[in-house]
């Protein structure tokens, strides 16, 4: 019953969240907002406070419901059970507990520092985002083109035609590369990731230890079969000692069904029965202090990395790329995006593209405006709104428009009105703040940019017909 | 219970089939995308070929010759992956084969058609026939010729293109206004007379090369006058068809819409037709269905057509209005579907002029299409390649077939079906143009309003589209 409540829910979370990435459905957005990587980075208090409530309650029931990631292992475990022939079998093994806390140093470190690119890429929601964006994303599109093909021909406009195309080399590779090792690990070891590389499953399972409710074995029960141990993805049931490493257990409850003695039960465990001798957390143990010394450290790097963004100093000359408006600054989205890739795929005019190497290692996948497939425009504040870091801020459309994200230059040797000879003014003409002014030049008219009116949109250049365009737009390293 | 049973299996039944035949619609509908189409109605033109003794076309006579109603205009050809310059060669010989059985025995081409491609096409596909059973017509294209020896040039590279000794019409191409219509049409006094190209062309009819000599035209009233009182003409082709005839019908009520060339006021074409009557040349016909834009019209005009003769198809109202008139010796038409070429053949084979009762449903079918905003866009694709990448003819057809089907969206004055409106407008307009040729990259050069038969205010529809566009995404929110 508990395991189908679980399947139906991570099932219906999954596919949601899935459908929301590709543009499918518009709304629970929330299930991206309650991330927890993300929540921190924001210094979401509300989301934390949730999950981390959430998880004292009934366990690490987000690694096995909420986390994407964790359903999609699920689901390819699962796979690989239906198509062998012998059932896949897991065994118990010790946890890797040293691994697990020098991963999660690395990654508080990371986190505190400020160079998140590490946390970017074990932190499980933005490997599944890269992924959906950048594997799953092109063959759905694919197949709404088929279909939007076929439509016309039978000229019902419904379906609107997508372009397909790279958008990143990097994050494709890096995508590809994750989903195989993550793939390759589940099938051998279940989930080995979330319990010792995932930071997550780390921290969480800090508090899933001390967690109200827990799967217990009724120890005059148990008659040391194993089938439990065999079904855990975890690993983390001893049937030997009938003890269960609830730092690892994620709440699958595939034990509760295969157990044929009935010995194991979800339960606050303190409620059982005088006399029934229950386990507890033994195995694995770290002490207390240990984990709070780890959890005032994410929390300090929180409240530093929240708290202190601007006070780096960052040399202006350098950063040329036009960051997102509510990016607030290069510094800003530098240390909070993890490269979900939600604005790019969200982007409705395709102009987020995520950074190559051509602005250091630190920025590498981030997104930033790319005017030569489409321009950001006037009426849209979509990616701060779906952004789960706020490493892109939520701006309402007023204040969007006011920002200065970067600004235009002009360089009339490679104007058309000069090297044509022809009447344009197409910048002019689509400029939504009315920064362009056409001036007199010989018997034409050719662009003026008034600074002090231009956000950096990026119109002009995506209208520009010069190749190479004659206005081009370059940001501010901090916006104003 | 017992009785919940069988309901339910029926159920699952219905299901499982509605999956099944769900999956082979689609099979279906991508077998049919690939190329079966095509092969049917190849299959259909080989079956013909057996047929010995179709009907024929009616016939009129010219200047004592004989030429049949119906002409075969070979500007719009079949083409393989929408790639104007390359023809889908074996469909259209196939098709031309197939008029030819029927009597549609003239055949024109130009210089420009299919970017030079439909010159060698007809002479590869006529050379099987003997020479005196068909009429071939080639034009002189005016406007890229330098001197006399680039005339002499091209128009031995035109025989030699079409593989015949001699055409049996020959057109000075396109003639217009000239200072207006810049490149496309010379200026006719320095090119035809003082470079003395005409005088060339006079010698080559002497010689034989060319049977009969006259001008194809897109100018202004004055030129028009002009040119048929300095020189003396066999036969001149004029565009005609019953929109661009007059600025009003027979009906009153029809006097508020514009009527004629709406870019041009004041350019009837019935002027043009009148004045031929009057002179006695014959008078040949292109565009008489505007480019497919009288064969599509919109559904509330295609209503009223269908309900006065359900049997007869839209774009044959368009071929009898012009075939009715008494000066016209052969109607042209471009035809680039099988269905196109089968459908005129019906048409002008044992042909029914227009009656009184037929003009007062035409007018009524064109009083409702003129309801609905429309650019006059031929499709013709003398302005392209637009130099900044637009597709001219696309966007406008878009913008036609949007408004012409449920209407185009009025963000001030939104319809009841507005969403419906908005969405047709965008995928449609999404879907058919690439987002790098859609009308925001045009920068009002206007260069190829030089080039426009139709005389178009380009420039200015393409702002219109794109303000309108802009608007509507802003809007729905995809932008």
């Amino acid at each position: 019953m508990l395991r189908k409540l679980r399947i139906a829910s991570a099932m219906l979370v999954f596919g949601s969240l899935t459908l929301f990435f590709l543009g499918a459905i518009d709304s629970l957005g929330i299930l991206v907002q309650i991330q927890f990587i993300p929540s921190l980075l924001a210094a979401n208090m509300l989301s934390i406070l949730f999950l981390s409530i959430l998880t004292l309650l009934i366990g690490r029931i987000y690694c096995s419901v909420l986390c994407p990631l964790g359903i999609m292992q699920d689901i390819i475990i699962w796979f690989a059970r239906k198509k062998s022939k012998d059932k896949k079998r897991f065994t118990y093994s010790l946890a890797w507990t040293k691994l697990r806390y020098a991963i999660l140093a690395i990654m508080a470190l990371s986190f505190v520092t400020g160079f998140v690119l590490l946390l970017a890429i074990f932190d499980p929601y933005s490997i599944y985002g890269r992924s959906v964006t950048h594997l799953l994303s092109p063959l759905w599109m694919s197949v709404n083109n088929l279909l939007a093909r076929v439509s016309d021909k039978y000229e019902w406009y419904f379906i609107t035609k997508q372009t397909i195309y790279l958008q990143s080399i990097e994050a494709l590779l890096l995508s590809m590369l994750s989903l195989f090792v993550i793939g390759f690990i589940a099938l051998k070891y279940g989930r080995l990731y979330c319990n010792t590389i995932c930071p997550v499953g780390t921290m969480l399972g800090m508090l899933s230890r001390f967690s109200l409710c827990k799967i217990t074995v009724d120890t005059n029960k148990c008659n040391h079969c194993s089938r439990c141990a065999a079904k855990c993805k975890s690993s983390c049931i001893d049937s030997k000692t009938q003890e269960i490493d609830y730092s690892r257990c994620i709440n699958c409850f595939d034990c509760i069904g295969i157990c044929q003695q009935k010995a194991l039960s979800f339960t606050i465990p303190s409620l059982r029965k005088q006399g029934e001798k229950n386990t507890e957390v033994s195995i694995g143990a770290v002490s207390r202090r240990r984990f709070l010394t780890t959890s005032a450290l994410a929390m300090a790097g929180a409240v530093i990395a929240t708290a202190s963004p601007s006070t780096e100093s960052v040399d202006v000359d350098e950063h040329l790329s036009v960051l997102p408006p509510g990016s607030k600054s290069h510094t800003h989205l530098s240390t909070h995006c993890t490269s979900c890739h939600l604005c790019v795929s969200k982007c409705p005019n395709q102009v987020l593209k995520p950074m190559s190497l051509e602005y250091g290692i630190a920025t590498v996948m981030q997104p930033a405006m790319d005017f030569k497939k489409g321009y950001c425009d006037y009426g849209c504040n979509l990616c701060g709104i779906v952004c789960p870091n706020h490493a892109i801020k939520q701006l309402s459309l007023e204040q969007k428009q006011n920002i200065k994200i970067g600004y235009a230059i002009f360089d009339q040797s490679r104007c058309v009105v000069k090297t044509d000879d022809v009447n344009c003014g197409n910048c002019a003409i689509h400029c939504p703040t009315m920064a362009i002014t056409m001036v007199d030049y010989k018997d034409k008219k050719i662009p003026s940019i008034d600074l002090s009116r231009c956000i950096g949109c990026g119109s002009c250049e995506y209208h520009c017909p010069a190749c190479p365009g004659a206005i081009r737009v370059v940001g501010f390293a901090e916006h104003k | 219970m017992t009785e919940q049973t069988p309901k339910e299996s029926g159920k699952n039944v219905n299901r499982r089939q509605a999956l099944k035949y769900m999956g082979g619609g689609a099979l279906g509908l991508a077998a049919l995308m690939y190329g079966l189409d095509r092969k049917q109605r190849l299959a259909f033109l080989d079956k013909d070929a057996e047929n010995s003794t179709p009907p024929q076309v009616n016939k009129r006579k010219a200047n004592g010759l004989d030429r049949p109603l119906l002409g075969f205009g070979c500007m719009r050809l079949p083409v393989v992956d929408k790639d104007y310059s390359r023809i889908d060669t074996e469909l259209a010989e196939k098709m031309i084969d197939y008029a030819y059985r029927r009597g549609v025995n003239y055949f024109d081409t130009a210089y420009p058609y299919h970017r030079g491609q439909s010159e060698t096409f007809l002479g590869n596909t006529l050379k099987k026939y003997p020479r005196d059973s068909f009429y071939l017509a080639d034009k002189m294209p005016g406007w890229i010729i330098k001197s006399l020896d680039d005339a002499k040039k091209i128009f031995a590279e035109q025989l030699k293109k079409c593989q015949v000794d001699y055409f049996d019409n020959y057109f000075l191409h396109g003639l217009s206004g000239g200072s207006e219509l810049g490149t496309m049409s010379t200026d006719f006094s320095k090119v035809y007379e003082e470079m003395g190209v005409l005088d060339y062309l006079q010698q080559e009819k002497a010689r034989g090369r060319i049977r009969q000599l006259g001008f194809s035209f897109h100018g202004d009233i004055p030129f028009f006058k002009q040119i048929l009182e300095t020189h003396t003409w066999d036969m001149v082709m004029i565009d005609l068809n019953y929109l661009d005839w007059s600025n009003t019908g027979s009906d009153d009520k029809l006097k508020n819409f514009p009527r004629g060339n709406i870019a041009n006021k004041g350019r009837y074409a019935g002027d043009f037709y009148k004045l031929l009557e009057e002179k006695g040349i014959p008078c040949y016909v292109m565009e008489p269905v505007r480019g497919g834009q009288l064969a599509i019209l919109n559904p509330a005009a295609v209503k009223v057509l269908k309900t006065a003769d359900p049997n007869r198809s839209t774009a044959s109202w368009a071929l009898r209005y012009v075939a009715t008139l008494p000066n016209v010796v052969t109607v042209l038409s471009g035809m680039s579907t099988l269905e196109h070429v089968v459908d005129n053949i019906n048409t002008m084979t044992d042909f029914k002029p227009l009656i009184t009762a037929d003009y007062q449903v035409v007018d009524k079918a064109l009083e409702a299409y003129l309801s609905h905003e429309t650019i006059f866009c031929t499709g013709c694709m003398y302005c392209m390649p637009c130099p900044y990448g637009i597709e001219i003819p696309t966007v406008f057809k878009v913008f036609n077939e949007c408004s012409g089907d449920l209407g185009l969206p009025d963000p001030e004055k939104p319809a009841i079906n507005y969403q419906a409106q908005q969405r047709a407008l965008l995928t449609r307009y999404n879907n058919t143009v690439e987002k790098y040729a859609q009308a925001d990259h045009c920068i009002g050069c206007k260069k190829c309003e030089k080039l426009c038969p139709q005389r178009l205010l380009i420039a200015k529809h393409m702002r219109q589209i794109d303000d309108l566009v802009s608007k509507v995404k802003r809007q729905k929110g995809e932008f």
